[in-house]
């Protein structure tokens, strides 16, 4: 009697300990490998695609002055930097007579990665290029790149061109040939979910730093940060000195911005709240675009987003305009 | 047999992908942590990250307009001319185009104060050389200036963004072209 007692609870606790980490190893797996349709992917793809190839024809503008060998990131410079760190570049093995020719390639295969062909390589390709790119010029990039990269990264990882694509459209074709009544639906993958999850909670580190670090400023507290940005000639594109006389909106708007993007880490997963948080998110990065120029990063940042949404309400929407037209 | 040592392949591989899920995750977090101030735990922990960050370029602070946004940076050059005005430029300049590029050329005046020093005098030298270059010279005095933003009071006193008072001049030297550039190794070239 005595030893049923000792040995009870001991098992009572076990079974309960056991049921936590089976109960922690289900949601864990449910929340990286729940099979995901991998449509966002697709569209994340087609525009980070474009935005990989317009930042190497931009690159094409002056490309011996920033890749060659004696241009304005000098070559032993950047190696000398990179020594005993473990940073890739091709461009730090590329002699200035093959600038040209491994740049078109990069071109092509960006075109490639863009509209989906052959992506399972292209899509690998694609983050190498990038991270080659921006490690060759560090003085150079911004957080454009910075983005730019943490995208090319995660779709390398995922079925990015099962959906929206070359590849797509050829697999399709290839079933249809083969049997007319062939099932061409969808198919989710876990890496889909894996993929969107890293993007997700990369979105997350990056404004939840980007808010905590405004936090160590005084100017965020008093407001006069988001007046200093607006009346900095080398960002301005578009005239906001009028608010010299309305302080009180650009102070709001230094407030909102740090609120936003210090919280967003934990309001972007309430369902309800998600459309009005991303909506703000777009509005911002849009707002970056229009007056300070930086269409590039405000784009690849509302690109990320694409994450959060739910692909079966965008495939619907997808197939309903397909029948309108 | 073959079926349990599938089984087994596959629980190891689940694993090991799991744990690279958590480990990614934490070094992505880790990374922006270490920008000073911050404690000896959060730098261990980002020291810990950072030959993997470094690899897939993921070393970043994300610390966009932080902690004060204040004055942005240019560099003016300006070239001797025998029996001629010297010739004057600066970057960042609004002609640079499309926007995308007249970035790179901002981040090159903003960011090159961040490297060490030797980096610094050398990314200034080619800076100078890109520009004296240009003008065919082996000579070029190089400037870095800082343009402070107009608080609201100046403007709403009828000042401007570009008052010449924002603007602040600091001479960083001379520089002397005329020693012989890196040669190409021909070796490299021939490997490729």
């Amino acid at each position: 009697m005595t030893e049923q007692l000792d040995i009870h609870p001991v098992a009572g606790v076990l079974t309960s300990v056991r049921r936590v980490l089976e109960q922690g190893v289900a949601v864990w797996h449910q929340f990286w490998f729940d099979p995901l349709d991998p449509l966002m992917l697709g569209m994340m793809r087609l525009l980070t695609g474009w935005m990989l190839f317009y930042n190497l024809l931009v690159w094409s503008l002056q490309l011996e002055a920033f890749f060659g060998r004696n241009g304005l990131q000098p070559l032993g410079a950047v190696k000398r930097l990179y020594e005993s760190r473990f940073v890739f570049s091709f461009w730090l093995w590329v002699d200035d007579q093959y600038l040209w020719p491994v740049h078109i390639a990069c071109l092509f295969v960006a075109a490639m990665f863009c509209i989906g062909a052959a992506t399972r390589v292209t899509s690998i390709l694609a983050f190498l290029i990038t991270t080659s790119y921006s490690q060759r010029v560090p003085v150079a990039n911004f957080g454009f790149d910075q983005v730019l990269g943490m995208m090319c990264l995660y779709l390398a990882l995922a079925p990015c061109g099962a959906a929206i694509s070359a590849d797509n459209m050829l697999r399709r074709w290839w079933l249809r040939r083969r049997s007319p009544v062939a099932n061409i639906t969808p198919v989710p993958f876990a890496s889909a979910r894996m993929a969107s999850r890293l993007i997700q909670l990369h979105m997350c580190a990056i404004y939840f730093w980007s808010g905590f670090s405004k936090l160590k400023g005084p100017t965020w507290w008093t407001g006069e940060a988001m007046w200093n940005v607006i009346a900095n000639q080398e960002y301005q594109t578009i005239d906001l000195t009028w608010m010299a006389w309305t302080p009180w909106l650009s102070y709001l708007i230094a407030h909102v911005t740090v609120a936003w993007e210090a919280f967003f880490i934990v309001l972007v997963w309430n369902r309800r709240l998600r459309p009005f948080v991303l909506a703000m998110g777009v509005a911002m990065h849009f707002g970056i675009g229009a007056f300070l120029g930086m269409w590039t990063f405000g784009l690849i940042m509302t690109f990320a987003y694409l994450s959060f949404a739910d692909p079966e309400i965008w495939r619907a929407r997808l197939l309903t305009v397909k029948r309108r037209l | 047999m073959i079926v349990g040592l599938k089984q087994l392949c596959c629980k190891v591989g689940y694993a090991v992908l799991s744990l690279w899920l958590a480990f990614h995750v934490f070094a992505v977090f880790i990374s922006p942590a270490a920008m000073p101030p911050a404690s000896p735990l959060l730098e261990d922990g980002y020291r810990l990250a950072l030959p993997y960050n470094e690899a897939l370029f993921l070393n970043h602070g994300y610390h966009y307009f932080a902690p004060d946004p204040g004055a942005s940076t240019l560099i003016a050059w300006e070239i001797p001319r025998d029996g001629d005005a010297p010739a004057v430029g600066r970057f960042p300049d609004v002609t640079i185009r499309p926007r995308l590029m007249y970035h790179r050329y901002f981040m090159l005046a903003e960011n090159v104060w961040a490297f060490d020093d030797e980096t610094q005098q050398d990314m200034l030298k080619a800076y100078a050389r890109h520009f004296a270059d240009r003008f065919g010279s082996d000579r070029i005095s190089l400037s870095r200036i800082s343009h402070a933003p107009s608080s609201m009071m100046r403007l709403q006193a009828g000042g401007k963004l570009d008052d010449p008072e924002t603007f602040e001049k600091d001479v960083l030297g001379d520089f002397d072209l005329s020693a012989k550039l890196e040669e190409p190794n021909p070796s490299v070239a021939k490997n490729f």
